[in-house]
């Protein structure tokens, strides 16, 4: 990673390959950027364009989050004020620094704008989870201890807003179709998986069946959180690497998603239809 | 088979309502006795049951909750079917929560079977210092609609309990005038038995009839 990074024109080929199988903690903020198509490989153009880009945000923010005004916003922009702001003291709550003031107004800011930006889909639930690891990533460059908050400057506070937008939409773009309004793209990759999970393992499908569990029951939240209401933030930032790495996640995913199933395949051909739900809907999986 | 699964009824039941009015909480105080200050957002649906007694009959309630935001509507109304009861729930803080009362029921019209017996929950009503909807005027609005009504706080546990005793009972009472349908299936109580012994069209207008005395005169 040292040597990649550190070259004039970064192989953003070479760094790919290196994310896929895992990223060092202190090399993760620069190494999503890159590969988000955040931040130009040319290290001579980085600066201006980040400049450019973390203006562009800034003037987002002051256009449509500071002069929301309840009053006169339409009922879209309301809604999804309203929806962010209910939404905020659920974000991550098992972390502590999601439940800091400041932070939160950060992620309001960045879904709000996000949201104003992206008609076609809206925020939509769980869209707020996903933003977590981009922020806990950019402040931890910033600042690696504990009581980051107190001590992050302004201008830092923006800059690692401004990245996690722009890492937010670069990454959502390749899975849009998730978050359209009918979950088209969800709908898909849950019958994806189904289909998979038939070819590996028929006898798991004919038992779910046979217990009349459908997988849009327990998969609908994997595909639409990228399993992070499953896994710790640690482990989500490994999957991320791969993620990051990978323009087509979103269809990767659902192998993931096939993986964490059939490694319970056994205990879940014991089970009846109440065990099985309560199983998937809380795996055992907080630890890995 | 656990012990937990023998029953003589087995209801599926839905929460609804919009964002944030405490549905999961509701359900996991009724269910486990928790209130989770940490929770998340539901996404797409969750389950859970409890079994509770009427009439020395053990009645098993399978309930789901859904997402409240809008857009996840089209996802969450397939839970409806074959549900034959439903908790509508708003926050008492929140007004906005109270006036999409009439954008839910619409919803169970269009996606549940019509004798859906439907109960309009205020929840929170520990939040008495920023109470925004008055309980007569939600009262009143259940009433015009035939609907059970109750206040809830899932924090301090009031009337939990209550509104799904209530409402698991109101069911139980429509179901069992059917002894036919109900007895009839002499095996032992499967998954779906709540479709099995649903109550059919003809006694719905029964069900209202009873429905409209009973709210009128209690």
């Amino acid at each position: 990673f040292d040597k990649v990074l550190g070259a004039a024109v970064i192989d953003l080929g070479a760094l790919q390959a290196l994310c896929w199988s895992g990223c060092p903690a202190e090399h993760r903020a620069m190494t999503w950027r890159l590969l988000l198509r955040y931040m130009p490989g040319n290290a001579e153009r980085r600066e201006d364009k980040m400049n450019r880009l973390r203006l562009e945000y800034a003037d987002a923010v002051v256009h449509y989050f500071d002069k929301y005004d309840p009053e006169k916003a339409s009922l879209y922009d309301k809604t999804m004020y309203n929806q962010i702001y209910v939404d905020l003291p659920r974000t991550n709550p098992s972390m502590p620094l999601f439940q800091n003031e400041q932070v939160q107004q950060s992620l309001h800011r960045i879904l709000y704008v996000w949201a104003i930006r992206h008609p076609g889909t809206g925020y939509v639930q769980g869209i707020n989870d996903l933003v977590t690891p981009f922020f806990f990533v950019f402040l931890q460059e910033v600042c690696w201890n504990g009581e980051v908050m107190k001590f992050l400057t302004p201008s830092q506070q923006q800059k690692v807003e401004a990245d996690c937008y722009h890492c937010l939409t670069n990454m959502l773009d390749n899975a849009q179709d998730n978050y359209v309004l009918d979950s088209k793209g969800i709908q898909e990759k849950v019958f994806k998986l189904k289909r998979i999970i038939s070819r590996l393992d028929e006898k798991l499908v004919q038992h779910l069946e046979a217990n009349d569990v459908e997988f849009l029951q327990f998969a609908f939240r994997w595909f639409n959180c990228l399993l992070m209401r499953e896994f710790s933030m640690e482990c989500t930032l490994r999957l991320w690497d791969t993620y990051v790495a990978d323009k087509s996640f979103a269809s990767f995913h659902v192998y993931v998603c096939a993986a964490v199933l059939l490694s319970f395949s056994k205990e879940l051909k014991a089970m009846d239809f109440q065990e099985i739900i309560f199983f998937l809907q809380k795996m055992p999986t907080e630890k890995w | 088979m656990s012990k937990d699964d023998e029953y003589d009824y087995l209801f599926k039941v839905v929460l609804i309502g919009d964002s944030g009015v405490g549905k999961s909480n509701l359900l996991s105080r009724f269910t486990r006795n928790e209130f989770n200050l940490e929770s998340k957002s539901t996404i797409g649906v969750e389950f859970a049951t409890r079994s509770i007694q009427v009439d020395g009959k053990t009645i098993k309630a399978q309930i789901w909750d859904t997402a409240g935001q809008e857009r996840y509507r089209a996802i969450t109304s397939a839970y409806y079917r074959g549900a034959v009861g439903a908790l509508l729930v708003y926050d008492i803080a929140k007004h906005v929560t109270f006036e999409n009362v009439d954008r839910w029921l619409k919803e169970l019209r269009d996606h549940a079977d019509h004798n859906i017996v439907i109960m309009l929950v205020g929840n929170k009503s520990d939040l008495r210092h920023l109470r925004a909807v008055a309980t007569d005027d939600a009262r009143g609005y259940a009433e015009q609609r035939n609907l059970s009504f109750i206040e809830t706080s899932a924090l301090d546990s009031t009337n939990v309990e209550q509104a799904f005793q209530t409402i698991l009972t109101e069911i139980y009472r429509l179901v069992s005038r059917r002894p036919m349908e109900a007895g009839e299936s002499g095996d032992s109580p499967s998954v779906g038995q709540g479709e099995k012994v649903i109550v059919s069209r003809e006694d719905e207008t029964k069900a209202a009839e009873r429905k409209s005395k009973c709210s009128g005169s209690c």
